[in-house]
């Protein structure tokens, strides 16, 4: 708690040195204590990561000299750990950076090079709670490749009319939009003008992988190659290839959602390989078995997501990751105490109004012990 | 950032291009749309690895570009082309917590439409 509140004051001291807090934050900060009433209770309040979000982006984020904290996309969220029912605040950071160097066309497909940065993690004030314990800072030079998607011009005709439906739906409530004449005619417009998109990634990457207090930590350098492919086309018959949709096709179908089997080939799931030259400089499981040196490893990963129902205002969702790591020639006191393979799966269905129910099963690199984990709950998106 | 209206032609291309096929990565109305944030999209999953985020955000962005240029008929404003604004566009896809008022911003930044 004591490093908690460090914290707030090293984001505070600043602000208060600046002097210059802004009427929204103090009308905000005000209806927050107005709402609660006489039961307002500032400890509390501190311990929910919707009022520091709201403060942070309210008081904090909106100043110059905390434009790295918006570049970042820090925010305060909540831990849990569901072993041993701990729960905790916390904060989460994302940094993406993209310097784009190169494009070049040949034969209707984009051919470019870019250099990305990227940092991403979960620090929780009590690591012990911390069910997320994994810091990713690296940077990476990619070479892509993109091809179909909207590359023809739209004729005057179908332009114009377009504006004009535009004009239409822009007015019309949520409810009417998809029921609307004025849909059905956009759909045929911008479906006659799209193909299927390829999108294909290699990349050099170099990096820092580590918890969050650095105990378990490793240099990693290798490549990967991502695959994204988009069957925007629902009238397509190359959907038929997203043989992942058929099930929830057929879901979609008999709840009413669709109504007709229609497979989505805009979910086809997106795909990525790699091999790692691996340098481990802390790493106390690996250190148990006898065995520190570097290694080589691949890796896969297969992300899926689709549309499971809409039902009412609510879109539900399925979501899923299977991700794989396998050691290259590892000693034998690894492969017996199965270090050398890590099979993670998560699989989840979501609401959009936040509500989820999800499982989980396996382990991922600096994890000691298989998982596997039930839960259900309501998420706020802040 | 400027305030959420149907009368700014970047907001309304912005929204018009997320709503309707073929990319369907927003289900809401004009004047519910400007506060809905990236981790609420259709492409946006997250229990993946932001390794493969990245990749789909920069694909999405393309897309966005290509319709913005051969549907919607943008030219880029000065000081303004297809590289920057597609890194500008996939590094706000790639925030779970910015809006798409933050995209109609980079959207304002870099794009002309005729009316």
């Amino acid at each position: 708690m004591k490093k908690y509140f460090f914290f707030l004051l090293t984001i505070w001291l600043p602000s208060l040195c600046y002097g210059q807090k802004t009427d929204s934050s103090t009308s905000f900060i005000a209806d927050i204590v107005k709402d609660a009433g006489p039961n307002f209770d500032l400890k509390k309040a501190l311990n929910d990561p919707n009022t520091l979000n709201k403060i942070l982006k309210n008081d904090i984020a909106n100043k110059e000299v905390y434009a790295l904290i918006e570049t970042l996309n820090f925010e305060f969220k909540t831990f849990e750990n569901t072993t041993t029912n701990q729960s905790g605040l916390g904060f989460s950071y994302q940094y993406d950076k993209d310097f784009n160097t190169a494009l070049r066309t040949y034969k209707k497909t984009q051919f470019g090079g870019s250099f990305s940065l990227q940092a991403n993690g979960n620090v929780a004030f009590n690591s012990n709670i911390n069910p997320a314990n994994f810091l990713n800072n690296k940077a990476s030079i990619h070479l892509f490749a993109s091809s179909g998607g909207v590359k023809r011009r739209l004729s005057d005709a179908d332009f114009k009319k377009l504006l004009e439906l535009d004009n239409i739906l822009i007015k019309l409530p949520k409810s009417e939009i998809d029921k609307s004449e004025a849909f059905k005619e956009k759909f045929d417009i911008m479906l006659s003008n799209v193909t299927n998109q390829y999108y294909t990634d290699f990349s050099l990457v170099g990096g820092l992988e580590s918890n969050q207090l650095f105990t378990k930590k490793q240099w990693v350098l290798g490549s990967e190659l991502a695959y994204d492919m988009k069957l925007w086309n629902t009238n397509s018959n190359s959907n038929i290839f997203n043989v992942f949709d058929y099930p929830f096709a057929l879901l979609r179908m008999l709840s009413g959602t669709d109504k007709k089997f229609t497979v989505d080939g805009s979910t086809f799931p997106t795909i990525l390989v790699g091999i790692d030259y691996v340098k481990p400089l802390a790493d106390s499981i690996r250190e148990r078995y006898g065995d520190s040196s570097s290694y080589i490893r691949v890796k896969a990963e297969v992300g899926f997501k689709t549309k499971l129902a809409k039902i009412s205002d609510q879109v539900i969702y399925f979501v899923s990751d299977y991700r794989i790591y396998k050691e290259l020639n590892p000693s034998a006191s690894l492969v017996k105490a199965g270090y050398d393979l890590y099979n993670y799966f998560v699989a989840s269905i979501q609401s959009s109004s936040g509500f989820f129910v999800s499982y989980s099963y396996g382990k991922l690199p600096f994890d000691a012990v298989n998982d596997k984990v039930y839960s259900l709950g309501w998420q706020y998106k802040f | 950032m400027s305030d959420w209206s149907n009368t700014n032609v970047a907001q309304s291309r912005t929204w018009g291009t997320l709503i309707g096929p073929p990319l369907k990565q927003i289900d809401e109305d004009f004047d519910h749309s400007g506060t809905i944030q990236m981790q609420n999209f259709a492409f946006w999953n997250n229990l993946e690895s932001s390794d493969e985020r990245n990749i789909q955000a920069i694909a999405l962005a393309r897309t966005i570009n290509d319709v913005f240029n051969n549907d919607y008929r943008a030219t880029f404003i000065a000081g303004s082309d297809a590289e920057t604004t597609i890194a500008a566009m996939s590094g706000i896809l790639n925030a779970a917590a910015k809006t798409v008022n933050d995209l109609a911003d980079v959207v304002e930044q870099n794009y002309q439409f005729p009316v």
